[in-house]
């Protein structure tokens, strides 16, 4: 399972690919915008992307509806700090598999990522 | 600090100004002060020991502080000894009202009259600072505090 | 009068004939009227047998054929005897007659009449009513004269459609006038409930055994076997075939089917109609006759019904209707020359019109009185509870299965208790139906169980529970609960956003109304639609009452309930969580206020040095951001509130992802405050003062955890250090003593030792050395040192530097303590003397060296604090005591701004 790290934060970033480490799956890349992480998946596509929506340059619902336009089965989990759930919700509409809202311990992450990863029900 | 600390400082201030001009001043958004100090061309600062420590200061622009003076002292031309005596006053006037109110838990030491600006004004408050702006007629003026 | 063998032998058929026809009539009846009363009609046709024979033999039979008087009555013969072969014969025939008349009674009276109120109508009638009547048409049939007074006239009624049809079907109108008709038999407008028969099946068989009986009927009517017999028997049956053929066309045109009762009433009032004149009329004729009965049934029992007559099994129409006309047919169709009463046609039938008359006068008048009279003595009613139970229990406690699911069907319907069962009639079709009821009732019991202990959970549960279809509307059943929570009743069917609109924000119902849409979609994950619930946890503020008490805070689960991979339902869970909200606030607060620096350290220990640096750079940066915001005034409030925020929630999930639950719940508690400032609909400029609280509060603890972090790095130098330079003795306690004071002061210091005296001194001396040292470097890290700030302002060295030496001189030990310090205040000891009481000048005329001198009395400080370590004022005079006795010297250099300098003098004692 290759996994997207999308996220403009660099602590999440570094603190998520810490986290999936253990769980044996290759964090393909990383990407700080919506721009870099189309990007990086046209180059290098994931099975798995975890998806900021606040971010500068394309936000995460523009990019979460381009990457389901390149691929309707990418699965998404959107992890946004935003605490309102209309843009959780919009996430969801577009296809996003599931929501975490930041702020996150690692085992809520390590659990989530399992679920969308079809590991465990 | 408490909230009711605080507001009782912006009153006492605000207070001022309605009671000697007629006028009341208007507080802006307060806010946090942790690098260089809001410190404006005339200041007057209270010491306070005893349980609770730090300081409070208020300061102002000459401008403000020349129509005050003109309006109270009826001076034409105020000197910059008269603004700071102006400063002085009105920070006795916040120093007795906080012994009046407070007591025992404030001890009160006597207002230093800065002009120019200190650099180490604010080692003298005891962070985190407060700074309220204070609105009063188009004139703008700083109420600082920094009480442990 | 001659009597062959054959005539014998055929009345004797005849009347076993006639007899069948009583197993005609049972069968016809019960078979008519409902299964509660079929045993008790037929018991009636039972019993009147018994009472018609024995009346007819006391006294009826004497009336009819006893010697006549007047030709109204016989008055000989009571009690007969059977001595002649032909009397016993005779008899024997007319009392099958007598008791087939009172039978036609009990059918149309059937389903009211007191059991033993129809014996008495049968006594009455098979005692005097149809002797009386009887003579009148027949007497002296047994003697071969016409002795009757009608029979006289010419009046001809060959078999009995009057004497024995019209009779019954007079006594049936008299006493049905008196009975009423059937409860609930006719509605309000006139229209007829018809009876369910027990089994028309039954009664067609009756039928045909009427049919079979009445061969007898007619045909023995001869009292011989003649040659005319047969066709007697066919004229008969024609006619009987004619009224069954025509009543089936009419009734069929009439009705639209094919009615059966109309089918055996046609085919009996051919019967009936040809019984007066089967000999005398032509075939044809009888065709007609038949035809024409069937009519007039029709007609009567249409007229019946006018008049709310209501004959159980359309006995009247058919006996006494087909019976008068057939008793008028002989006269119209009746061939004179076979009547021999010697009348014209017209004069024929007004004589038969006559005999209908008086016959019916009587019959009825009879009838009537006496029936009234019996009514008055004792209703010859049933109750009406007697009646819809049923005759056949009532009068004869005989039940039948069907009657006992009846009964056991009304109990329930009455009493609603569902615990009652059918009795099971084991091999019968009752018995099946009955057991198949039952397990319909098992059923509906366990499904009534069911559903009674679902509605009570419903009832009595603390939470809301309710169900949603796909287009968000609830479920019909939901507990009580619920409309207790939202304020609203009736909400079953209701639309779910309908019933929040006026409770939440318009946000929150927008919000809605697209998770409803995605909690439909199964591919989304539960957990993820628990998070962006946006009624998860909600302040419900019903409009109708803008009292703040009223508010609840509850919290919305929504459950999919899945079935074939769709999600068909939605199981909403809603609680009231206000007081638990409140608990959760005050928890909060004391956990903040408890959070130890142990715990700090604690957690600082477990997170990642690099990441914990980055958060601290990002922390201090948000929390410059945000003070800026605020400074700035670039913004309105709306905006700096909102960018403010978007900064802390950031905060707030990096310092989740450390582990820094304090952090957290500040930053939670801050973005609760931002949240209410938002909603307040005229925000003012001192609303902001809790935030900017909060906000200083926040901060500070954000400088503590630097503060902790800056300790820990110091913690850890010193740590290594002191585990290097491990030192023991003198030197390794001063050093410590640096360490501690330097902190305590927040000044840099190294203290350099050079003490090579120490590890051969006495314990006595090494106590001495402590002391005295100890408070010499306190005084220098104190008092001596600047501290960083000042050191660099003077283009000095950050780290303060204090060395100790010690070194041997012939039979002297040389101890110096020097600091790189601002040397010594000349001026503030001066100031100090001042206060201490010194004159002014005295002071004023003191050198240097008094100045020194002053310093190591008693009581001075320079300090501004009384610490623990110095400042109290008596270390230099301790110190110079302690020398002296040792028979020391202290001298003192010190150049201000750069150095000051202890030096000890003692002798050495080694």
């Amino acid at each position: 399972m290759k996994i997207m790290i999308v996220d403009d934060s660099s602590i999440m970033r570094r603190a998520i690919t810490k986290y999936l480490a253990p769980l044996g799956y290759e964090v393909v890349g990383t990407a700080s915008n919506g721009q870099d992480a189309l990007q990086l998946y046209q180059e290098n596509p994931a099975d798995l992307v975890t998806l900021d929506i606040t971010m500068p340059q394309m936000d995460g619902l523009a990019c979460l509806q381009a990457l389901k336009d390149l691929n309707p089965r990418v699965r998404v989990l959107v992890i946004s700090a935003l605490s309102d759930s209309q843009t959780g919700l919009k996430a969801l509409k577009l296809g996003a598999q599931s929501f975490l809202p930041k702020p996150f311990t690692e085992a809520q992450l390590v659990n989530e990522i399992q679920r969308v990863a079809g590991v465990q029900k | 600090m408490t909230e009711n600390e605080l507001k009782f400082f912006i009153e006492v201030v605000t207070d001022y100004f309605e009671q000697v001009t007629g006028e009341s001043a208007v507080m802006g958004i307060p806010y946090i002060k942790s690098d260089e100090p809001a410190v404006l061309s005339f200041t007057g600062l209270i010491g306070i020991s005893g349980p609770r420590k730090g300081a409070i200061y208020f300061t102002a622009e000459s401008g403000l502080l020349t129509t005050l003076t003109q309006e109270i002292l009826d001076l034409a031309d105020p000197d910059d000894d008269s603004l700071l005596d102006m400063v002085g006053e009105l920070t006795n006037t916040i120093a007795g009202n906080v012994r009046k109110s407070f007591g025992s838990d404030f001890l009160i030491s006597v207002p230093m009259l800065i002009k120019g600006r200190p650099t180490d004004i604010l080692m003298r408050l005891k962070p985190p600072v407060f700074i309220v702006p204070i609105l009063w007629r188009k004139d703008k003026a700083f109420l600082a505090v920094g009480l442990e | 009068m001659h009597h062959t063998p054959a005539d014998i032998l055929w009345i004797l058929i005849a009347s076993a004939l006639v007899f069948v026809m009583r197993v005609g009539f049972a069968m016809l009846e019960s078979g008519l009227v409902r299964s509660k009363n079929s045993i008790n009609v037929s018991a009636k046709v039972l019993t009147d047998l018994g009472v018609a024979l024995l009346a007819f033999w006391v006294i009826g039979f004497g009336l009819m054929f006893g010697r006549s008087w007047q030709g109204l009555s016989g008055t000989t013969d009571f009690l007969v005897d059977f001595g002649s072969l032909w009397t016993a014969l005779f008899f024997l025939f007319h009392a099958m007659f007598a008791s087939t008349g009172a039978t036609i009674v009990s059918g149309a009276v059937a389903e009211r009449i007191r059991f033993s109120s129809y014996l008495w109508v049968t006594l009455l009638f098979a005692a005097v009513i149809y002797p009386v009547l009887g003579h009148w048409v027949w007497g002296g049939a047994l003697t071969n004269t016409n002795d009757g007074w009608l029979a006289r006239l010419g009046f001809r009624d060959f078999a009995g459609s009057t004497v024995v049809h019209s009779t019954g079907g007079w006594v049936s109108l008299a006493v049905l006038l008196v009975l009423g008709p059937r409860q609930g038999h006719y509605n309000q407008d006139g229209s007829v409930n018809r009876v369910t028969g027990a089994g028309l099946q039954t009664s067609i068989f009756g039928t045909l055994l009427l049919w079979f009986g009445w061969f007898g009927f007619n045909g023995g009517s001869t009292l011989a076997l003649n040659d005319q017999v047969p066709a007697i028997i066919l004229k008969t049956s024609l006619s009987g075939a004619a009224g069954m053929i025509t009543a089936l066309l009419v009734g069929w045109k009439v009705r639209g089917y094919p009615d059966v009762s109309v089918l055996i009433n046609g085919a009996l009032a051919g019967l009936v109609g040809a019984t007066a004149s089967a000999p005398w009329i032509s075939a044809p004729a009888s065709v007609a006759v038949g035809a024409i009965a069937a009519v007039v049934m029709l007609l009567v029992e249409h007229l019946l019904d006018r008049f709310r007559i209501d004959d159980a099994v359309t006995a009247i129409p058919v006996h006494l209707g087909a019976g008068i006309w057939g008793t008028l047919a002989v006269g119209l169709f009746g061939d004179p020359a076979l009547l021999q009463t010697g009348l014209t046609t017209p004069q024929q039938l007004s004589v038969q019109a006559l005999g209908i008359v008086a016959c019916g006068g009587w019959a009825f008048g009879v009838a009537w009185l006496v029936v009234v009279v019996l009514n008055r003595i004792r209703p010859i009613r049933v109750a009406p509870s007697d009646e819809e139970a049923g005759l056949n229990v009532i009068e004869h406690k005989a039940s039948t299965e069907l009657y006992d699911l009846f009964r056991t069907l009304e109990q329930q319907s009455r009493s609603g208790d569902l615990n009652l069962r059918a009795p099971v009639e084991p091999f019968t079709e009752v018995g099946q139906i009955a057991s198949q009821y039952n397990k319909v009732m098992d059923r509906l019991q366990e499904n009534l169980v069911a559903k009674a202990d679902y509605l009570s959970i419903l009832n009595n549960v603390h939470e809301g529970l309710f169900l949603l279809d796909p287009e968000g509307r609830l479920g019909p059943f939901y507990s009580a609960v619920l409309e207790e929570l939202l304020g609203v009743r009736a909400l079953a069917g209701a639309s779910f956003q309908q019933v929040l609109a006026p409770l939440v924000q318009p946000a929150v119902l927008e919000s809605w109304s697209d998770f409803l849409e995605v909690l439909f979609q199964t591919q989304v994950e539960e957990q993820a639609l628990a998070r962006l619930n946006p009624l998860r946890e909600i302040e419900l503020v019903p409009l109708a009452s803008p009292d703040k008490a009223q508010n609840r805070h509850v919290r919305f689960q929504f459950r999919r309930i899945i079935e074939q991979g769709q999600v068909v339902r939605v199981m909403g869970i809603i609680r009231d969580v206000s007081s638990e909200i409140e608990l959760q606030k005050s928890l909060n607060t004391q956990r903040q206020e408890r959070e130890s620096e142990m715990e700090l350290f604690y957690r600082i220990l477990h997170i990642a040095p690099d990441l914990l640096a980055q958060f601290l750079a990002e922390f201090d940066e948000k929390s410059r951001q945000i003070n800026l915001l605020m400074e700035a005034g670039q913004h309105t409030p709306l905006d700096v509130l909102k960018l403010t925020f978007r900064l802390l929630h950031g905060l707030k999930g990096e310092a989740s992802l450390l582990d820094l639950p304090f952090l957290v719940t500040a930053i939670h508690d801050l973005e609760t405050e931002i949240q209410s400032l938002e909603r307040k609909a005229d925000l003012q400029n001192a609303d902001f003062l809790t935030l900017a609280l909060k906000l200083g509060r926040f901060q500070e603890t954000g400088r503590e955890l630097n503060r902790l972090v800056q300790k820990l790095r110091n913690f850890q130098t010193h740590f290594v250090q002191a585990d290097l330079t491990a030192e023991r003795g003198l030197s390794g306690a001063l050093k410590n003593l640096v360490l501690r004071t330097a902190q305590q002061v927040s000044k840099k210091v190294v203290l350099e030792t050079s003490l090579d005296f120490d590890k051969n001194l006495s314990q006595d001396d090494l106590t001495f050395w402590q002391k005295i040292l100890a408070q010499l470097v306190k005084n220098a890290v104190i008092h001596g040192l600047e501290t960083s700030q000042e050191r660099q302002r003077f283009g000095k060295p950050e780290v303060g530097r204090i060395f100790v030496t010690a070194e041997r001189q012939s039979n002297r030990l040389i101890v110096k303590v020097r600091d790189d310090g601002q040397g010594l205040n000349l001026l503030a000891l001066r100031q100090k003397a001042l206060e201490k009481g010194y004159d002014q000048t005295t002071i004023a005329h003191w050198s240097r060296s008094d100045v020194v001198r002053f310093l190591f009395t008693d009581g001075v400080s320079t300090a501004a604090r009384v610490t623990e370590d110095a400042g109290r004022g008596v270390g230099l005079s301790f110190v110079s005591t302690a020398v002296t006795e040792r028979g020391g010297t202290i001298a003192l250099s010190f150049q201000k701004g750069k150095y000051l300098e202890f030096v000890l003098t003692l002798p050495d004692q080694r």
